[in-house]
């Protein structure tokens, strides 16, 4: 029972860091038509940029995150005029192929600049374990958790309350509609786009303890948000964090009653079983859509 | 056309407006003028180019060279939609595109998406808005996309009506509703123009739509080929035989 559970929290707190990534494909998605296949690389950037921050500059954690979010969100906007905005009436094919060159590009410009070699990265809660009951907890993973519901509630809340928000659904629903109303369209374009990249950089941050900072992190992060999402029905909010800690738990289980070797491979598992039997995911609309 | 100088308050006007599809000219150097305080409707077979009109007028798409748009004295020809829709022009679009998504209220505070500092008039509008449609004020938490066909028309004119348009445009507002309902539309888009709002106003339907408005334009092929009050187009022989249905006319004659 103890492994049980301590294998459900483990799962919990790694699939809530795979919500925030999947919660960025969902929002791009909605908004742009197309899966934004660099999202992942928004991932490796956030990696990269508390690196800097923190182990390069020397800056404390809670002046390091602040200025490594800033960085993600300045990278995800020039990434959004200079690459995606151009083609916002272009066909999805063409956007598409667009998202996958971003995402080679920050890859290999991350590799130039830093090289491929790992980069060890020191923990940012602390080592030391909290025992509850019989079970142990790690820091990390009650962070992981908070941090991971956290943003999606406040996110939540802005979309649902806050006129921003509300004229960014708007957008995302009926661009045209939405200009008739007089909403700034590329500016929430912008917008999203700059709230999923610090969405998926959050989640490269608080990843970095775990895994080593490498150019590639983003292949391997954004191919679990990306299941995660398809989880969870790739339109919904709500439903890709419910997919992205499905995935962490299955994860979980998979790495601690059969071997580690099964964990790597079971977020293709779902993909697969996910786009075979329930293509409009778990919380996803029923109609089919184009892709 | 003495009527023309009656009203002599310009509030928009068309002058030689050309809209190019790729390599297909849609609108062939249109002339248009809508006067304070009018009902005008743009009346025309599918494909003539009405949607394309009322589109070029709010921005959304681009006209040619040397067209102009004017809109209260001021050149509006090369505004985008967004700053189109400042200025006081609302279009209710073909097809309704109302946010499905977005809750009846919350559609309506999107239509007054530039008012929102203005959060007491906004709330008084709304106001006004349920009260010229209850079916609305019912379902107000309810998404758009359940509501029926008639009720989705109605969102879309309330929508377009809470930007506080001096000009309200409307693109089909009877395409696939119950006569009824229809009858209904139409008075309430006679009850917003005594209130002071001008109506531009473009329908398949031209018997009702000529049936209320003051002057009409006939669009054909992407040509005005005829305008006249409102009353004299729905008597012209011509317009009944192409727009009105002449077999129809001739039976209940005889």
């Amino acid at each position: 029972m103890n492994f049980f559970l301590q294998q459900l929290i483990q799962g919990i707190s790694m699939g809530a860091l795979y919500g925030l990534i999947a919660i960025g494909y969902v929002l791009i998605y909605n908004a742009w038509g197309v899966l934004n296949f660099a999202q992942g690389d928004m991932v490796m950037i956030g990696a990269f940029a508390i690196l800097i921050a923190h182990v390069y500059m020397g800056l404390p954690l809670l002046i390091a995150f602040p200025i490594a979010i800033i960085m993600c969100c300045i990278i995800g906007f020039l990434v959004e005029i200079s690459a995606f905005r151009p083609l916002i009436d272009a066909n999805n094919t063409r956007r598409l192929i667009a998202t996958i060159g971003v995402g080679i590009f920050l890859r290999n410009l991350v590799r130039v600049i830093f090289g491929a070699d790992p980069y060890p990265f020191p923990s940012i809660f602390g080592n030391t374990a909290v025992n509850i009951g019989e079970l142990k907890i790690i820091p990390q993973n009650i962070w992981n958790t908070v941090i991971g519901f956290g943003l999606v509630i406040l996110l939540s809340i802005f979309l649902k309350q806050t006129h921003i928000g509300k004229s960014m659904r708007a957008t995302a629903q009926d661009r045209e509609a939405a200009r008739l109303m007089g909403i700034n369209v590329k500016k929430n374009m912008s917008i999203t786009f700059i709230i999923s990249s610090a969405l998926g950089g959050f989640a490269g941050m608080l990843i970095c303890p775990v895994f080593f900072v490498i150019p590639t992190l983003g292949t391997l992060m954004g191919n679990k948000g990306f299941a995660g999402a398809l989880l969870g029905g790739i339109t919904s909010n709500p439903g890709s964090m419910i997919g992205g800690i499905s995935l962490g738990i299955l994860e979980s289980f998979g790495a601690g009653y059969f071997s580690s070797s099964v964990q790597a491979g079971i977020a293709y598992a779902v993909l697969f079983l996910v786009l075979i039997f329930l293509p409009a995911g778990l919380l996803g609309k029923k109609e089919s859509r184009k892709v | 056309m003495p009527i023309l100088e009656r009203m002599s308050n310009n509030m928009l006007k068309l002058e030689n407006v050309f809209v190019n599809y790729a390599n297909i000219q849609v609108l062939h150097g249109i002339n248009i003028e809508v006067k304070a305080g009018e009902i005008v409707t743009i009346i025309g077979a599918n494909g003539a180019g009405k949607s394309t009109t009322l589109k070029a007028i709010s921005g959304l798409i681009p006209k040619t060279l040397n067209s102009s748009i004017k809109f209260l004295d001021e050149d509006i020809t090369s505004l985008q939609a967004e700053k189109v829709v400042e200025r006081g022009i609302s279009l209710s679009p073909e097809g309704r595109r109302i946010f499905p998504d977005l809750t009846v209220t919350e559609n309506l505070e999107m239509g007054a998406y530039l008012r929102a500092k203005d959060k007491e008039g906004v709330k008084n509008d709304m106001k006004e808005v349920f009260t010229m449609f209850p079916r609305l004020e019912e379902r107000k938490k309810q998404s758009g996309k359940t509501l029926s066909g008639g009720e989705q028309q109605m969102l879309a004119i309330a929508r377009a009506l809470m930007a506080k348009p001096k000009l309200l445009m409307l693109d089909e507002p009877s395409t696939g509703l119950a006569p009824l309902i229809v009858k209904d539309i139409f008075e309430i888009i006679k009850q917003v123009n005594k209130k002071g709002t001008t109506v531009l106003l473009v329908e398949q339907n031209a018997k009702i739509a000529l049936s209320v408005a003051d002057r009409g334009y006939v669009l054909k092929n992407g040509n005005i080929v005829m305008e006249d009050t409102g009353k004299n187009l729905l008597k012209n022989e011509l317009i009944r035989a192409a727009y009105l249905g002449e077999s129809t006319y001739k039976e209940k004659k005889a």
